[in-house]
């Protein structure tokens, strides 16, 4: 209960000193801010490029996607394992290569056929998320650019497909309507491309490899009956932190893969050297804050010499003593990292202008979370109140006689 | 009965131009007594007043016993050998009330504050006593100042003020007027000693005009230097 109120009583004695005395607090806080401001600059531009570059990466598919670089064969409970690796965003089932090409032409212009690869494709499907939500029909087709400049179609338009075959020295070919659902950018897929549902793709694998197809009235042999084996798979990861795994999931499995890890690997190599970097500059500049602070609040503590003999005087415990420079270390503490923050938000747009050429709309150079702020206030109150201990402690041991006559 | 009972102490003060030491072999100061400490500068009155205060630790005390009114003695012997300043504190926060010749005043917060520290750190009411205590002083209408806005006279009434708010046992004042002409520090000595006779405390001032402690009544203690026995040293001592 004393203590308790001891305790308040020294925090207002040093609130009303740091109020009184305001000219130096505010030096005080000002240099704070000065040595806090150039590090919350430094984490907001590590935060900043790292953030720029994942979601760079994040926002290309191509970067996530796992490609087999050789043909195997892989039945229900390879695609079931897989799926459920935590790293799976996305998993389809590919035919062999051969099977997978089409020929497309525009019946309603006079123009050159276009061979295009015939891709599987699904609801969730990474290249198609923004175009397509819905599961395609084996009459619907999705375009890439090229294709569908080359062919000059658009949404909602017809296009015939054409595949051949050669049985018993037999060249036949099956025309099929398809109808244009979407066209994707070129920043997506840069070659021709007709993604389409796998029953489409299983039915074009089927007549290329001479069997029958009742829904093109294709004669053919039969499919023998029993699993079906598949000859490739598209396979796109969670995260850019996820096709380390995945490739090594793989490669255990003797798959391997074609993958963007040198990239991914470059962003993550330059993540950890911007943390080693900062941290290094942080903790330079911290032991030199602390040791300011420390050094200020000590001589602060020498000149408040007679006041802190009077609270000695008075009958005040060595504790409450010590809690004098402290609390007024917590007000430096907190006013200094508010300015620090407060300049930050200054600086920062000017530097992210500076840069804006080289970035996208909603890129920045210079980003600092808020959680990340308050993690630099609270860590800047515990190193403000450690300095200032030791500055308590040395108050706690004045001979309160000696103190009286300093006046 | 007595308040404080001392006996065979010794105090020593180093500085650059020598050691001073001072030596009491025997004091006993009776409850309620005013006393002073007549003398000139460096005979070490406020030496003394510092150790009454329990501010100094003695090199040596063959024993010291502090009797708080309606209370038993407490031996503060162990308490200063083991130089324990927070328990001291405790005993000087209730029982003693100490005017500096500086007055001691905080400059960062009001006058009222000022004197309502000591009833603060007891957790007793304040606000009226303190305006009593003020009104009393001649200091209704400086409550709400800074103590730089103050005259020296008023500064030192209210250290006054604050000495005796927690009306305590035991009140030590350190040339309470040497700072104030000769009529008004007639004034303040009178209204000071009036306040301790109103709440019944033991005063010990310390003074180096000798006639205005007589005639206000004061026991003077009784000072003397001894022979240095070595060069550089001065030693002085009390007794009653």
């Amino acid at each position: 209960m004393t203590f308790g109120r001891d305790l308040l009583m020294v925090s207002s004695l040093a609130a009303a000193d740091y109020r009184h005395e305001s000219r130096l607090s505010l030096c005080q806080v000002a240099a704070l801010a000065a040595v806090l401001t150039p590090l919350l600059v430094l984490f907001g531009l590590r935060y900043g490029i790292v953030t720029t570059l994942r979601e760079e990466l994040r926002h290309n598919p191509t970067t996530l996607e796992l490609r087999p670089l050789v043909q195997g064969s892989y039945g229900r409970s390879f695609f079931a394992e897989l799926e459920n690796h935590t790293g799976t965003a996305f998993l389809l089932p590919n035919t062999r290569f051969l099977a997978a090409t089409v020929t497309l032409r525009n019946p309603a212009a006079r123009l050159a056929a276009v061979d295009s690869e015939l891709i599987p494709t699904a609801p969730g499907d990474p290249l198609l998320q923004h175009t397509v939500v819905s599961q395609l029909t084996t009459a619907e087709v999705v375009l890439s650019q090229t294709a569908a400049e080359k062919l000059r179609v658009g949404v909602g338009d017809e296009l015939e497909g054409r595949l051949g075959r050669v049985v018993a020295d037999r060249h036949e070919t099956v025309h099929f309507p398809l109808r244009v659902r979407a066209v994707i950018p070129v920043a997506l897929y840069a070659r021709d491309a007709a993604f389409v549902a796998l029953p489409l793709l299983l039915m074009a694998e089927d007549y290329r490899e001479g069997f029958s197809v009742p829904d093109w009235q294709a004669d053919g042999r039969d499919r023998a009956p029993g699993e079906r084996l598949f000859a490739g798979f598209r396979l796109y990861a969670r995260s850019i932190d996820d096709v380390g795994p995945l490739r090594d999931w793989l490669a255990a499995r003797e798959i391997d893969t074609d993958t963007r890890l040198a990239e991914i690997g470059l962003v993550q190599r330059l993540d950890r050297s911007l943390t080693i970097l900062f941290l290094i500059i942080a903790c330079l500049g911290g032991i030199g804050f602390c040791l300011s602070l420390a050094i200020s609040l000590w001589g602060n503590v020498e000149r408040k010499r007679y006041e802190l003999s009077v609270f000695r005087l008075l009958g005040l415990p060595s504790v409450s003593l010590a809690a004098f420079p402290i609390v007024q270390a917590g007000l430096t503490g907190l006013f200094g990292s508010l300015l620090a923050g407060v300049c930050y938000a200054l600086t920062s747009p000017t530097i992210n202008a500076l840069f804006a050429e080289g970035l996208s709309a909603n890129q920045v150079l210079c980003r600092l979370p808020v959680t990340a702020f308050l993690w630099a206030v609270v860590l800047t109150l515990v190193l403000a109140t450690a300095a200032a201990a030791a500055a308590g402690w040395h108050a706690a041991r004045f001979s309160p006689a000696e103190g009286l006559r300093y006046e | 009965m007595s308040i404080l009972s001392i006996s065979d102490l010794r105090v020593k003060k180093t500085a650059p131009s020598g050691t001073f030491e001072l030596r009491i072999d025997r004091l006993d100061l009776a409850a309620g007594g005013r006393i002073a400490l007549i003398g000139p500068s460096g005979c070490g009155k406020s030496t003394l007043l510092d150790l009454l205060a329990l501010l100094l630790i003695p090199e040596q005390a063959g024993s010291f016993q502090f009797t708080p009114p309606a209370g038993s003695g407490i031996d503060l012997k162990p308490l200063l050998e083991r130089q324990d300043l927070d328990r001291l504190g405790e005993l000087r926060r209730v029982h003693i009330g100490y005017v500096l010749q500086t007055g001691g005043l905080l400059p960062f917060v009001s006058v009222r504050r000022n004197i309502t520290l000591p009833l603060l750190l007891l957790g007793q009411p304040a606000q009226a006593e303190v305006e009593r205590v003020a009104e009393a002083l001649g200091l209704g209408d400086h409550l709400d100042k800074k103590p730089a806005t103050l005259s020296a006279g008023e500064r030192q009434r209210v250290a006054i003020a604050r000495a005796l708010i927690h009306r305590p046992a035991l009140v030590l004042a350190d040339e309470p007027t040497a700072a104030l002409d000769p009529e008004r520090a007639d004034t303040v000595m009178r209204l000071f000693l009036e306040l301790t006779a109103a709440i019944g405390s033991t005063l010990i001032v310390a003074s180096h005009d000798v006639e205005r402690v007589r005639r206000f009544g004061l026991q003077p203690l009784r000072h003397e230097f001894l022979p240095a026995e070595r060069p550089r040293l001065t030693v002085a001592r009390f007794a009653m």
